[in-house]
């Protein structure tokens, strides 16, 4: 089995390979589906994870990232599919018997145990002898720069430290995927830098394949090697930050990765991937049609907030607007901006505008992109 | 402890009301059950203290503890000790182990999870003597547990189990039960779910997960639980008369108590009697917590997070 391993992972996994030694913890993921009563958590899900790969599922809360993570986990049965690691189906191994390392958001620490006692308890239930788990738990709570702390109960503990517990505990079992429920969300935003440089780094270390659960897109983008969008269910998008950042393939994608400015339009007409559109008040508008749109078709326009040009009144032809409120966000200002067609957006500028002032709006057509209605 | 502002106009006044009765305001929603404290136990606790020490009749030349002395060398009132601790211990232990299970199942929504935790909980609102009445038909020699023994030919005379140890040891399991597994109840269904997911995925079983986390977890609860079942059934009285064999083998301390009080108006040697009762429970519920201590020994908050 090793053997096929090595030869299947070096295909097209190997530009994201994090450590080059590591050839194992390959998933592949298939037709996963999980129903609760009426609602469908994971609807069809196929997604295939080279060994050593950083892979978050990002979707809002309720989409069904959770549940895929648990389903890895073994702690939900799912309805229909399965999982494959190295090309074994884990659907008869239970939780126990995986061996994955499991991160979850609230941390889950044995509060009856003391720091090294929570550490060491994997490796107890490993039957590892007793002078190899003082030694591993020492290296693990190096690992996360705890050495000091192991006598202390995790009460005692701030929830940053209790983090890097949390991270020990699952780590020192050498797993062979390391499943992590938005394990940031509990951290003030400092702290929560501070941790995701931390993460990155362990992961860049270990080389360990890596389910990332997370609604922050920041997080997803900094820290992954390829993102995996989830909508209701339904894997909406697969790929590296900079593909789904640059190119969304849906309006849902793109709200994800700051195109604040999403609008219904109507396809007027279509020039190859340009369309012109018209929105509510008459605004007319050319931007680039994503694969779906069809001329007469309703679809969603989106555009960044830094991706519209804000000039004044009158210089130049564009969609009359107004100033409604301005805000300093540090290295430029965000405004709220009513368009005399009724339509609102936010823009970023560096230039401060005042309340009232009357402007015109003008869009890049390639920084404006039309999708089919979702 | 600040008047209204209206009144606050007329100056000293309001100084003066927030100087003493500031600092001791914390205190005054506790001052009702500190009161009924200090006179419905300390008070009557020291009285009988007293009481025990100063010996009535032939027992008054030997001294301080003579009633003391009396109890303990007098093998038939010695014997009570016995005979209470052989209900309340094996009592306290069963409720426990039946009480443990069903707890930890019904911690979560189950269907039907009300009707049931009613149904168990239904015991406590019937008296000890009600009970002790319907057991007496129930278990009757005429009552439906022989008549059902007997017809599925498992016995061929009538079991006798009530007015002996039997009777009294049902009654209270039966009487006991609810706070046991309400006491339970409420310390499993804080127990968070996913300390046993996060024990499973280290690797432990449900061997393992129930010996390392969730009893550990649990053990306040058992204690408090086990602490509050044998002073209950430690001070067993009514069942031990109706469905018990008062002059033998249920002769139990809170009987040799009231024997003394009521039968031979010694009140003082009865107070001695209820000294040692109190101290035997005292001890008990010192080593229950002793033990939990030593199974559980994370701070009692916090742990949840």
């Amino acid at each position: 089995m090793s053997a096929e391993t090595v030869v299947r992972s070096s295909g097209p996994g190997e530009a994201v390979q994090a450590a080059p030694g590591r050839k194992i913890g390959r998933v592949e993921i298939r037709g996963l589906t999980k129903r609760f009563g009426s609602v469908v958590a994971l609807s069809a899900v196929d997604l295939d994870v080279h060994g050593g790969e950083f892979i978050s599922l990002l979707g809002p809360s309720g989409c069904g990232k959770s549940t895929a993570l648990n389903c890895l986990a073994g702690l939900v049965d799912p309805d229909a599919g399965q999982i494959l690691l190295d090309g074994v189906d884990l659907a008869p191994v239970p939780p126990e018997r995986r061996g994955f390392g499991v991160v979850f958001q609230s941390y889950a620490l044995f509060p009856h145990m003391t720091v090294a006692a929570n550490v060491a308890f994997g490796l107890e239930m490993m039957g590892v002898r007793s002078d190899a788990v003082v030694r591993r738990v020492g290296q693990a709570l190096a690992l996360v720069h705890l050495e000091d702390l192991g006598d202390r109960y995790p009460a005692q503990l701030s929830g940053g430290q209790q983090q890097r517990v949390a991270l020990a505990r699952a780590l020192v079992i050498e797993p062979r995927l390391l499943l992590m429920d938005e394990p940031l969300s509990n951290l003030d935003a400092k702290l929560r830098l501070e941790m995701r440089l931390e993460i990155r780094r362990l992961h860049q270390t270990l080389g360990l394949t890596t389910f990332y659960v997370t609604h922050d897109q920041e997080e997803a983008l900094s820290l992954s090697d390829r993102i995996a969008l989830i909508k209701d269910g339904v894997l909406r998008q697969v790929g590296t930050p900079e593909e789904v950042y640059l190119h969304p393939q849906s309006s849902f994608v793109a709200n994800f990765f700051g195109y604040r400015n999403l609008f219904p339009v109507h396809v007027d007409a279509m020039r190859g991937d340009r369309a012109n559109v018209s929105a509510p008040g008459n605004l007319r508008l050319e931007g680039t049609a994503r694969s779906g749109v069809e001329q007469g078709m309703d679809a969603v326009a989106a555009v960044r907030p830094e991706d519209v040009e804000v000039l004044p009144a009158g210089s130049a032809p564009g969609i009359a607007a107004t100033i409604e409120f301005a805000e300093f966000v540090g290295d430029a200002f965000e405004c709220s901006v009513v368009a005399d067609a009724g339509a609102p957006f936010v823009v970023r500028t560096s230039a401060r505008w005042v309340r009232g002032a009357q402007v015109v709006l003008r869009v890049d057509p390639d920084r404006l992109l039309v999708f089919p209605p979702e | 402890m600040q008047r209204a502002v209206g009144t606050q106009a007329s100056g000293d006044t309001g100084p003066v009301t927030s100087g003493a009765p500031r600092r001791w305001g914390p205190l005054l929603p506790i001052a009702p059950a500190l009161l009924l404290v200090l006179a419905l136990f300390v008070y009557p606790f020291l009285y009988g203290l007293n009481l025990s020490v100063h010996p009535l009749g032939a027992l008054a030349k030997g001294g301080m503890l003579a009633n003391y002395a009396a109890f303990f060398g007098d093998p038939r009132e010695r014997t009570s000790i016995w005979n209470t601790l052989r209900l309340a211990v094996p009592v306290t232990v069963l409720d426990l182990v039946l009480a443990l299970p069903l707890a930890y199942r019904l911690r979560r929504p189950l269907p039907g999870q009300r009707v049931i935790t009613g149904l168990l909980v239904i015991p406590m609102t019937l008296g000890t003597v009600l009970l002790a009445e319907g057991m007496i038909e129930f278990f009757g020699p005429a009552g439906w547990v022989n008549k059902l023994l007997l017809a599925l030919h498992l016995i061929t005379t009538p079991v006798q189990f009530v007015h002996n140890y039997t009777g009294v040891f049902i009654s209270l399991m039966i009487a006991d039960f609810p706070a046991v597994f309400l006491v339970l109840l409420g310390y499993a269904s804080g127990l968070d779910p996913r300390l046993e997911q996060a024990a499973r995925t280290l690797g432990a079983g449900w061997w393992r997960r129930l010996r390392r986390v969730t009893l550990p977890l649990l053990a306040p609860g058992i204690a408090a639980a086990a602490a509050l079942s044998f002073v209950a059934t430690f001070s067993v009285f009514p069942s031990a008369v109706l469905v018990g064999e008062p002059a033998g083998s249920t002769r139990v301390i809170a009987l040799a108590a009231w024997q003394a009080a009521y039968e031979q108006y010694d009140y003082p040697r009865a107070s001695a009697i209820a000294m040692v009762m109190a101290a035997i429970e005292l001890l008990f519920v010192a080593a229950v917590l002793a033990a939990r201590n030593r199974a559980y020994q994370g701070p009692t908050i916090g742990g949840r997070g």
